[in-house]
């Protein structure tokens, strides 16, 4: 997930969850205050009422049918209090349900308890409601998106100087020693972090550097003693008068010297191998490079009487580097040779599946050297040691 | 012959001028860049022998120095640095061949002979001793003036060891001819008994001396009294 994905992210959930909690509470909120104007304003006109009521003669209350006509409801108990209510009367004329607010109180007049409502029609108020409410969500929706909006393009911008980092990063090869150039920036984070990357560099190009001399010191300076070695041992085989003791002695030191002389330029190749000397690749026919080397070593075989058969299901091909890869089957092949019995016979397989396996074949015996591709191309491709063994 | 052997190495060059002067190679030792330089610019040489890392120098450009003299001296780099790189660096400059450090002295021997052969226009394209004529051209081998049928590595090993005829040849040294220079291939020497010896029967068979000779286990020896 991307950094710029992830702080967005909370911020959304941050804003869902306050859309979703601050409409009902706001709807609610209006609705509170509104019932209470209208209460209010209720409260009001009975006060009003009641004060004309009571300007009326008390004969009138006595007239059952003036008090229907007044819209006063005879009561059991005199009412104290005052009693709100929320009703809905079906309006003929719109042919809808409107909602009322009712104020239920009571009175005496002449000497007999009342009871009496005073409605509000309140279509007006819930619409109003309705009408902020939807013009908040509106205004919420936009505000979340503009502000996520801005947030992403300043994001965006802010990034930049990062990403253009990570792809200088990318293209940088600490082979073709040079260092890249890292964009400029005012941002004292990305700023730092530049400056930090360059150090590094520097040190890495150094070390490198250091490390690429000291290869090629080392074989100068190994190369050299050991001619010098190899040189006076072949010189002293030319002496005379020698022994048969001495010429022991000089055999047993012309293969020391020999021995050293191959371990150190395995030495050499694993220290340039290590150091990534070899980084060009190409696509390079794992057939032919085995039929290459099976002709160079054919003599080799030929003096075991090995015969050499080829099973080749497809044809195989891999990006490394060429003289690495010609090191490694090599290696194979004369690994092979050597530990097939004499008269055996060497399979090379290439299989479907893309591996590349040498096989030796004794007269009944079936061993198996498997020289696996897969393994082979990430040993050649990370440029690790080269199958000695 | 005059070979000219640059090499600042005291020892190493001291091992080449006595192992080819037995060869009747007449050596002249350049230590530094300057001498070599002037050496080179002052005589003619049938071969020089270029160490290209010298201290104050590098030797490629006495190389190059000479090529653009048209000098027809043959030239074999010696270097430590065994990289493909230079090999083709050298050779496009006009090397002649090309041997890393460490050698075998017989095979600097082989190698300047080869050299010297190649740059004998016209000339004789055989090496005879007595009744044994190779014939390099044809990598053909007579024997009082018929062929014996040898292999290629027959050839490439009699050849050797007459190259350096009358000096012990280590087995090392053969093996690592034999094998093209391809090193850490053999775990015993069995391959090269078995090609001495079907080379000495063929030899011998044809009518020939028997020349070769085994050294205290040491090496072989083409052994022949002038």
């Amino acid at each position: 997930m991307k950094l710029l994905n992830r702080s967005i992210q909370s911020y959304i959930i941050y804003s869902v969850i306050i859309i979703l909690v601050a409409v009902p509470v706001f709807y609610f909120v209006i609705q509170a205050i509104v019932h209470e104007e209208i209460d209010e304003g209720l409260v009001a006109q009975k006060e009003e009422l009641l004060q004309r009521l009571q300007k009326l003669p008390d004969s009138m209350f006595r007239n059952e049918s003036m008090v229907q006509a007044l819209g006063l409801t005879p009561a059991a108990q005199p009412a104290e209090k005052n009693r709100f209510l929320n009703t809905t009367t079906f309006d003929n004329i719109s042919g809808e349900h409107i909602p009322y607010r009712v104020i239920e109180f009571g009175m005496v007049l002449g000497g007999k308890p009342f009871s009496y409502q005073l409605k509000r029609s309140m279509v007006d108020n819930e619409d109003l409601i309705q009408s902020i409410v939807a013009v908040m969500v509106v205004l919420m929706i936009l505000m979340v998106a503009g502000f996520l909006i801005i947030n992403r393009v300043i994001s965006r911008k802010i990034w930049k100087p990062f990403y253009s980092t990570v792809h200088t990063l990318n293209e940088y090869d600490l082979e073709k020693n040079e260092t890249p150039f890292l964009e400029k920036t005012n941002i004292a984070e990305f700023s730092n972090l530049n400056k930090t990357i360059s150090a590094l560099i520097k040190r890495n190009n150094a070390v490198f550097q250091s490390q690429k001399e000291f290869t090629e010191n080392a074989a100068h300076e190994m190369q050299t003693p050991l001619a010098i070695l190899q040189g006076k041992i072949e010189l002293l085989m030319q002496t005379e008068p020698l022994n048969t003791d001495q010429a022991r002695l000089i055999s047993d030191l012309a293969n020391a010297s020999q021995r050293m002389n191959r371990l150190n330029s395995s030495l050499l190749l694993l220290t340039k191998i290590e150091n990534n000397q070899f980084i060009e690749r190409e696509n390079i026919s794992v057939d032919e490079t085995v039929d290459k080397m099976i002709t160079q070593y054919a003599w080799m075989a030929e003096q075991k009487n090995l015969l050499f058969e080829k099973h080749a299901l497809q044809k195989l091909s891999i990006d490394a580097n060429r003289p690495l890869l010609e090191i490694l089957i090599s290696n194979l092949i004369t690994n092979a040779i050597r530990h097939t019995p004499d008269s055996g016979t060497l399979v090379t397989e290439a299989t479907a599946s893309g591996e590349l396996i040498i096989k030796i074949q004794r007269s009944m015996v079936r061993s198996i050297i498997p020289g696996y591709l897969n393994v082979l191309k990430k040993k050649v491709q990370t440029a690790a040691v080269p199958v000695l063994g | 012959m005059k070979i000219l052997i640059i090499e600042d190495e005291k020892e190493l060059g001291r091992n080449m001028s006595e192992y080819l002067a037995a060869e009747n190679f007449t050596c002249e030792i350049a230590p530094d860049f300057a001498t070599a330089l002037a050496k080179s610019d002052a005589f003619d040489y049938d071969c020089v022998l270029l160490d290209i890392s010298l201290p104050d120098g590098n030797g490629l450009n006495i190389l190059k120095e000479m090529k653009a003299n048209n000098r027809s001296d043959g030239i074999i780099i010696i270097s430590a640095r065994n990289s493909i790189d230079d090999r083709i660096t050298g050779l496009n400059l006009g090397a002649d061949d090309y041997l890393p450090k460490p050698f075998h002295l017989s095979e600097l021997g082989a190698r300047v002979a080869a050299i010297i052969r190649r740059r004998r226009f016209g000339g004789n394209k055989t090496i005879s001793v007595n009744e044994l004529e190779i014939n390099t051209e044809a990598k053909t081998v007579l024997v009082n003036n018929a062929f014996v049928d040898i292999t290629r590595k027959e050839y490439d090993l009699l050849l050797y060891l007459l190259i350096n005829k009358n000096r012990v040849i280590s087995k090392n040294a053969i093996a690592e001819h034999l094998s093209g220079g391809e090193e850490g291939l053999f775990d015993n020497f069995d391959f090269i008994y078995t090609h001495i010896k079907n080379l000495k029967r063929k030899l011998t068979g044809a009518g020939c001396e028997d020349y070769i000779r085994s050294v205290y286990g040491m090496g072989y020896k083409f052994d022949v009294k002038s």
